[in-house]
């Protein structure tokens, strides 16, 4: 029966705690930033499906995970308040009064950024931080009322915290009676004494009767005059050597004044002032008066206890109506508070300018830099004049910075970077009018919004580190705005706490949330990253200049094999059939016959993960067999050139088989006519030259040797930037006149005479070369390392590469271009110097990292996560489980972050706490609980009472806990906790 | 008196001793509780006032016999004790005393008031002018007399126990807050029970009882024990307790004030003493709260009473 009882019990206790739940009066609201959130998120969910960003998904999820543990924050935030309000005294109406108000903070979080103020008053007290344990007094004005009585005062908490991203808002209702009693004013003279006092509690003393003697109460003393008795002289006084003085004596005032209400012929209101003055009167005059009121009627009497109850007595029958006074408090307005309110400091303006500047500064790959001066510019005007500018100047800024955008952006105002570029001066243009939180919220969601798109050009782990950094620091500006103490510490504590308590969950959403939902819109993703690469045309000085930047093209792991040696470490990427001179292009594209061949053992195969240029070649190890890019299979086509079917722009990663021999393949009629096509500006003297070749050999072999004799030995030089070759005669000045060039000068030169000595022959531009990563285990490939060589058709053999530049400068075989062209000298100094060899490994080093990461998160697709859920043993869910879990992971979250908040604060009494123990246990097995000012002694009594089979032990250990707690000895605190457990 | 209490050595009490002077006391009450039927809280509670050194205040309706038992109070410690009638023409002279001129001599000689005797029982001081209120307040306050520039001082020990009249009677001067402040506790006696009056009514005469009372406690005794009081130990959260109090005393207006704070604080510890304990428990403060703290608040009675439901105890 009891356990019944109990369970009914306790299913009511939770029924009760769900309806006060529900009932509860903390609301936290979406605002407008909450909009703009909500559109962040999805634009970073989007930029995530879309390009298959990684890091764009993490960021989302981060973000959203922050966002959520903000909302429950905010709401326990306000939670662990606990409000006391004092009393209020009776005050005269038409006048504003202060309430104050203890808070407390209950729990074991700090209450930060709360704003009190009272329904109608247009006045707020902002509190700062309240310490968990902490009380803090505040004063909260209340607004001017009626005559009347208010049943209640309603106090209203606000708070914006922890981002701003949410408003919470709690409405405190305080049991208290606020009275205004009437305010005295009136001119009438008070109604004369009416009110004999019959003298039933005065106390009759012998004097009363004696003739001479007026009453009872001693009046002082005055000049004897004749005709008085000598009985009331005062002899004492004469005895010390006075004059002859007489006492007298007054009876008190023998009559009381009637303040009626019916008598006084004004208007209620005005009547109540004129009865609360003649109260007043009465009072500074001593005189008793009593009230007489329609339905009431209060006694004679004086002293202030009396003047309270006739002014409350007034207010009944002048109060205004209190169902109307409800009324006019619910459509009082609430005015704007702190965040429209309060102004920043300026180390704080200071800090936020820094942050914004380094959120463009990733943006401006894609976006004219013309922008971020714009940027530069006011947030200079706003730091340095720090006075109100008139409304038109941000307009004008925005307008101008619109105009240039248009003119100097290729793609146009209304395209993706137009529109970044418009953010970036719409931040400016908002920093010069911005005041108030509220407007600097704004800002920083504009600044989020930019750091996501600083992912967009680039996903490299610097890149994401310092859009992470960004962020972090906006949100610290973000908390920051929520207080006024000019402090940085704590925000920046706070936000880390934050961060760290989202990254875990962001991270485990990355893995579980289901990639291929979002397939769909990758079709719809437009890329505009930074493209570098060969190109598909081949003008004389591009590839120097292409050779320059040591950026990487693209990273190449062999599996099964060892990366082939230097002398095979040619990549061919794309065939030019066009030429003309120096000049080359593609030529016109026939029908693409693929070329099926099957991998045989032996073949090379790598895994190839390409830095996007923008162009629909792919790298691949000389000569390509077969390639696998995202499960489709592409064949080399005529010119063994791999052709994927999009352009290349986002990171990519392909399987390429590649065989080292070439094999041999009979030419087309018309392959060979377009193998054979010579320039028609030809000149005679180049004509001349192959001819001499032709002659020199009968085989096109012995042809192609003599030639290359010829080059090596008339001195021709290797130089990365020969000066330029321009106009038709390119050809003949190279080949006769200056003799110096590049690789691309060489394989067209060289391209040309052979098909002017009958020779089919082509180039092919790509790479050559490549820096091996020992701890990465792939092999770099660097821009740097551009090359150019031409391909001859010799019978027999097929197409075969003959590459001038191992035969001009064999060094270039082994070294890379730039210790090449520093000489030995250099080269022998590098070599030695720790610096430089520190330099090498730390930077093979971070491109390892950046490997890594881009592995691991940026090309986190569908495919990596099936392999990953395999692994785990989870290989059938996909689709619609998946997301049920990504939403459990997410709940979980934010219910750990929940009661992490809620935990009860930290009692460090041991005493104290074990006694709390105790007295919750009694309470659970059934007693009625402890009252909050009830002592041990007089609780173990009560408990005797109500179960004496354990008053006996109730009482030692109430005394034992007295004793330790109130005594002096404090030990033995072991020994207590002890007897607890026994008790049942 | 079979054990001779002394001072402990060390500055600490120990519970036998504070046991051995519940005892000591409980003989004291037992004594005047043969004079005063049925009403043994109140004379704890007066016998806690005189061992905290404060001054009693008995505000009831007149006849409950608080006359009688400020006697029995003075005659069971072997105090000498006066009576002041006060009335309206009352002049401070009359209580304190004044310098006559004294022809022989050609001097002034102080003849002293009936304000210095050990035991002094002011009637009805709310019928006198606050002048003479005063001038007994400040005697009370200061423990000498000043007259003409010279000061005499009044006995030790000196207990002013006055009575008056609830004020709500028309005629009379209410004690402004700060002189009601003086006084430690403001006890109310109330009528008996029947069957203490069916006793009372049968029984001797009171007064004549009262002649006839042996002295129950050596005044040394008392002063003895009021040095205990001094050293019942009381605990930080204890103090913690009755700051919450004063606090909270403290929200509308100006509440308690700290001289209230300390008075409680004896209060308490001479309960605690009373009851055989050598620390102060919340308890006792509790016990001797409504009193210590009533007369001192606007709120009278009611608000010490919220105060103290209210307030938790840490």
């Amino acid at each position: 029966m009891n356990v019944d009882k109990q369970r009914d019990a306790e299913t009511s206790e939770w029924c009760s705690r769900w309806r006060q739940f529900r009932q509860s009066s903390i609301r936290v609201r979406f605002n407008f930033h909450t909009l703009s959130l909500i559109g962040i998120v999805a634009a970073m969910a989007y930029t995530g499906a879309v390009q298959n960003n990684g890091a764009a998904y993490l960021l989302c999820f981060l973000t959203g995970t922050i966002a959520a543990m903000s909302w429950i924050r905010a709401w326990e935030n306000l939670r662990g308040l606990e409000v006391v309000a004092g009393r209020l005294s009776a005050e005269k109406a038409g006048l504003e009064s202060k309430l104050p108000l203890e808070i407390r903070a209950t729990g074991s979080q700090a209450v930060w950024g709360v704003e009190v103020l009272s329904a109608g008053s247009q006045k707020w007290s902002f509190i700062e931080q309240i310490e968990n344990g902490q009380k803090l007094v505040v004063s909260v004005a209340l607004p001017a009322a009626e005559i009347g009585v208010e049943p209640s005062i309603r106090v209203r908490l606000r708070s914006g915290y922890p981002l701003g991203l949410f408003s919470a808002e709690r409405d405190v209702i305080i049991a208290q009676t606020r009275k205004s009693h009437p305010q005295a004013e009136g001119v009438l003279p008070p109604p004369a004494a009416d009110l004999a006092l019959a003298g039933t509690r005065l106390e009759s003393g012998q004097s009363a009767g004696q003739p001479g003697r007026e009453g009872d109460d001693f009046a002082g003393v005055r000049e004897w005059q004749a005709g008085d008795s000598l009985r009331h002289v005062d002899w004492r006084a004469v005895a010390r050597g006075r004059p002859l003085l007489v006492k007298q004596w007054a009876s008190e005032t023998g009559a009381a004044v009637t303040l009626d209400w019916s008598k006084v012929d004004l208007e209620p209101s005005a009547r109540a002032s004129q009865m609360a003055r003649w109260i007043e009167s009465c009072e500074s005059s001593s005189t008793p008066y009593a009230l007489r009121l329609p339905e009431n009627e209060i006694a004679v009497n004086l002293g202030p206890l009396h003047a309270q109850r006739c002014l409350d007595a007034l207010l009944e029958v002048a109060g205004v109506n209190q169902a109307e006074l409800q009324e006019v408090q619910k459509s009082k307005r609430l005015p704007p508070g702190h965040e429209h309110s309060s102004f920043l400091p300026r180390g704080l303006l200071l800090a936020l300018c820094g942050m914004l500047m380094l959120v463009a500064l990733p943006v401006m790959d894609i976006t004219p830099i013309a922008g971020l001066f714009v940027l530069f510019a006011c947030i200079a005007c706003r730091l340095i004049l720090d006075k109100r500018l008139p409304n038109g100047v941000p307009i004008a800024v925005l307008g101008v910075g619109l105009g240039m955008v248009h003119f100097l952006q290729p793609t146009g105002l209304f395209s993706m970077e137009g529109g970044i570029a418009t953010l970036v001066i719409l931040l400016g243009a908002k920093l010069l009018e911005s005041r108030t939180p509220h407007d600097f919220q704004v800002l920083t969601m504009i600044a989020w919004f930019l750091c996501l798109c600083g992912l967009l050009s680039e996903q490299t782990l610097s890149r994401s580190l310092w859009t992470l950094l960004t962020f972090f620091g906006i949100a610290v500006c973000m908390v920051r705005f929520r207080r006024g103490r000019l402090e940085l510490l704590p925000p920046l504590r706070l936000t880390g706490t934050m961060l760290l308590q989202a990254l875990p969950v962001a991270l485990v959403l990355f893995f579980v949330f289901p990639r291929g939902a979002f397939e769909a819109l990758s079709q719809f993703g437009t890329q505009r990253t930074r493209k570098t690469g060969v190109s598909e045309e081949m003008e004389p000085g591009q590839v120097s200049k292409l050779a320059q930047s040591s950026e990487p093209a693209f990273r190449v792991e062999f599996l099964l094999s060892d990366p082939p040696p230097n002398v095979n470490r040619y990549w061919r990427c794309v065939v030019l059939w066009d030429g003309k001179g120096l000049s080359w292009r593609r030529g016109p594209d026939w029908p693409i016959k693929r070329r099926v061949r099957l991998p045989k053992a032996g073949d090379l195969k790598q895994i190839i993960t390409m830095e996007p240029h923008g162009r629909q070649w792919l790298p691949s190890l000389d000569v390509p067999v077969l390639a696998r890019d995202d499960g489709r299979m592409i064949l080399p086509d005529m010119s063994d050139m791999l052709v994927s079917v999009e352009p290349v722009n986002s990171l990519k990663r392909i399987e390429v088989i590649s065989r080292l021999t070439q094999d041999s393949i009979e030419l087309t009629a018309a392959q060979r006519a377009m193998a054979l096509e010579l320039p028609r500006s030809l000149s005679p003297q180049v004509m001349q030259l192959a001819q001499q070749f032709k002659q020199a050999g009968k085989t096109d072999l012995k042809i192609a040797q003599s030639a290359v004799g010829y080059f090596q030995e008339q001195g021709f030089q290797y130089v990365l930037d020969p000066g330029t070759y321009q106009g038709s005669g390119a050809l003949d000045e190279f080949l006769f006149d200056r003799k110096a060039g590049f690789c691309e000068h060489y394989s067209a030169a060289f391209a040309t005479l052979m098909r002017a000595a009958g020779i089919p022959a082509r180039v092919v531009i790509g790479y050559m070369g490549g820096q091996w990563s020992p701890r990465g285990g792939y092999m770099i490939v660097r821009q740097s390392d551009a090359h150019a060589w031409t391909e001859l058709w010799l019978e027999g053999t097929g197409w075969t590469r003959v590459d001038l530049t191992a035969a001009l400068a064999p060094g270039r075989m082994d070294l890379d271009l730039r210790t090449l062209l520093a000489g030995e000298g250099e080269l022998e100094r590098q070599r030695n110097s720790y610096f430089w060899r520190g330099s090498k490994a730390l930077q093979l080093w971070w491109d390892g990292v950046e490997y890594d990461w881009f592995n691991s998160v940026i090309s986190f697709n569908e495919e990596s996560q099936i392999e990953w859920l395999t692994w785990l043993g989870l290989g059938r869910w996909r689709g619609q489980p998946m997301l049920l879990l990504c939403a459990g992971v997410f709940l979980f979250a934010l219910l750990t972050l929940l009661f992490w908040l809620r935990r009860p604060a930290r009692q460090d009494d041991a005493w104290a706490r074990a006694w709390r123990q105790l007295c919750f246990k009694l309470e659970r097995s059934g007693l009625p609980a402890r009252m909050g000012h009830e002592g041990p002694l007089d609780y173990a009594q009560r408990i005797g009472k109500l179960r004496p089979s354990l008053a006996e032990e109730m009482k030692r250990l109430a005394e034992i806990y007295a004793r330790a707690r109130y005594g002096s000895d404090q030990t033995g605190v072991g020994d207590f906790e002890r007897a607890i457990k026994l008790i049942r | 008196m079979s054990s001779d209490l002394t001072l402990p050595a060390n500055l600490t009490l120990t519970t036998a001793d504070a046991l051995a002077s519940a005892q000591r006391l409980k003989v004291l009450t037992a004594a005047l509780s043969q004079i005063i039927l049925g009403k043994e809280k109140v004379i704890k509670l007066a016998v806690t006032c005189l061992l905290a050194r404060g001054h009693l205040l008995f505000e009831d309706q007149p006849g409950v016999g608080k006359t009688l038992l400020s006697q029995a109070l003075a005659q069971s410690l072997g105090l000498q004790f006066r009576r002041v009638q006060f009335t309206s023409d009352l002049l401070p002279a009359d209580i304190l005393g004044a310098s006559i001129y004294q022809r022989e001599t050609g001097s002034f000689s102080f003849h002293p008031g009936p304000v210095f005797t050990q035991v002094l029982l002011a009637d009805e001081i709310n019928r006198a002018t606050p002048k003479t209120q005063s001038a007994l307040l400040e005697a009370m306050e200061e423990g000498k007399v000043s007259c003409d520039g010279m000061p005499h001082p009044l006995p030790v020990p000196f207990f002013v126990i006055a009575t008056q009249n609830p004020s709500s009677q028309i005629g009379t001067f209410r004690l402004p807050e700060s002189q009601l402040d003086r006084f430690l506790m403001r006890l109310a006696l109330g009528v008996p029970d029947r069957a203490s009056e069916r006793e009372m009514l049968q029984g001797r005469d009171r007064r004549e009882l009262l002649r006839e009372m042996p002295v129950a406690m050596a005044w040394s005794e008392l002063e003895a024990m009021q040095k205990l009081v001094r050293l019942v130990h009381v605990a930080p959260a204890l103090l913690d307790y009755l700051q919450d109090l004063l606090a909270a005393s403290r929200r509308q207006g100006h509440g308690l004030s700290p001289r209230a704070g300390l008075a409680l604080l004896a209060a308490a510890r001479a309960w605690a003493l009373l009851e055989g304990r050598a620390m102060v428990l919340p308890e006792d403060i509790q016990a001797v709260g409504v009193l210590v703290m009533g007369h001192r608040l606007i709120g009278d009675v009611d608000e010490a009473e919220r105060l103290l439901t209210e307030t938790v105890i840490p």
